[in-house]
């Protein structure tokens, strides 16, 4: 093997291992041999599966091999999160999911098919998706203040719909109703742009929803964002106030991601430690 | 990860479908995990959230 060869294969696997967050980790020097695959348990184009495109692009360029994004939607993204906690250890399965994956299914499922605490190795939390509050546009209420006011006056009158059962959209609306001390009705949806439809048309009244489907609602004049959850303003909707601002400090809340490994130690496979 | 999550052409790409990019290590995710998750437990079961 030439003095090139090894200085470019040594490059390679130096790459990897800070990719994957740790001096300890030690691959092997021929990494990555093949094309590696990151799962992501939603279907192609929803905003998950376009941030895990970027990811895999950016990696494919430093690693040198293809990284090929695997969608395995379903059961709540449980799916996925089964496939990849017994997948090989091998430094060729990564998984991008969230809070959807990792902590939401085991508080509300009696099973789980995965321990996400045990059975997955982070290679780090890549950033987040902010929540917002909304409601339709000309809603004679027109702030938090006169909702919570509203609720409180009418308990389990107002609507609060959720882009689905379980979901992200429907814990934040939960915090929000517990911290605020009030009762609304919880609408869930089948996915964000039916729920973002109904609140349009006045059919729902309120609805929490990622900043990526409601950022263009107010540009179109269509809803008004009352807060956002994120302890600090989103960048998205610089105008809109912060819970915590409006006197919910304890609310920060939003879908966060990470790319994890199933749990294991990469090195095993390739016999260097 | 880090350093592919810093790449300013991926945080360009990432603000512009809204996703907020910042790249945090784990220093103890079953820490963090069950402690996510015990508190997401605790709202499931005073607001009633069950599974879809």
């Amino acid at each position: 093997m030439s003095f090139w060869m090894k200085t470019t294969i040594f490059a390679a696997a130096f790459a990897a291992a800070a990719m994957f967050g740790g001096a300890n980790l030690a691959l092997a020097d021929d990494y990555p041999e093949r094309p590696l695959q990151l799962v992501v348990p939603f279907p192609p184009g929803g905003a998950s599966d376009v941030v895990a495109r970027i990811i895999g692009g950016e990696l494919e360029a430093r690693l040198g091999k293809p990284v090929i994004v695997m969608n395995r939607p379903g059961g709540g993204t449980t799916i996925a999160g089964k496939e990849v906690a017994r997948a090989a250890p091998d430094g060729y399965t990564l998984f991008f999911s969230s809070n959807s994956t990792f902590t939401l299914p085991a508080a509300v499922k009696e099973i789980v098919p995965y321990d996400a605490a045990k059975d997955f190795e982070p290679l780090g939390q890549v950033g987040k998706i902010t929540l917002a509050l909304v409601t339709y546009k000309d809603n004679p209420i027109k702030d938090l203040a006169a909702l919570v006011a509203e609720a409180k006056a009418n308990p389990d009158k107002l609507s609060l719909a959720s882009f689905g059962a379980a979901t992200v959209s429907h814990f934040a609306g939960e915090l929000f109703k517990s911290s605020a001390g009030i009762k609304m009705v919880h609408l869930p949806y089948k996915g964000s742009a039916p729920a973002m439809n109904d609140l349009i048309g006045k059919h729902i009244q309120y609805h929490v929803d990622t900043v990526i489907a409601v950022k263009p609602q107010p540009d179109a004049g269509t809803v008004r964002v009352l807060a956002v959850f994120s302890a600090k303003r989103t960048p998205y909707l610089p105008d809109v106030p912060t819970l915590a601002e409006l006197g919910y400090s304890g609310i920060d809340f939003a879908s966060w991601g990470a790319v994890v490994t199933p749990k294991g130690d990469f090195r095993r496979p390739y016999g260097t430690s | 990860m880090e350093a592919t999550i810093n790449n300013p052409t991926v945080v360009e790409r990432f603000t512009k479908v809204g996703f907020e990019p910042g790249f945090a290590r784990y220093s103890d995710w079953a820490s963090a995990i069950n402690k996510e998750t015990a508190e997401m437990k605790q709202i499931a079961q005073t607001a009633g959230i069950k599974e879809d």
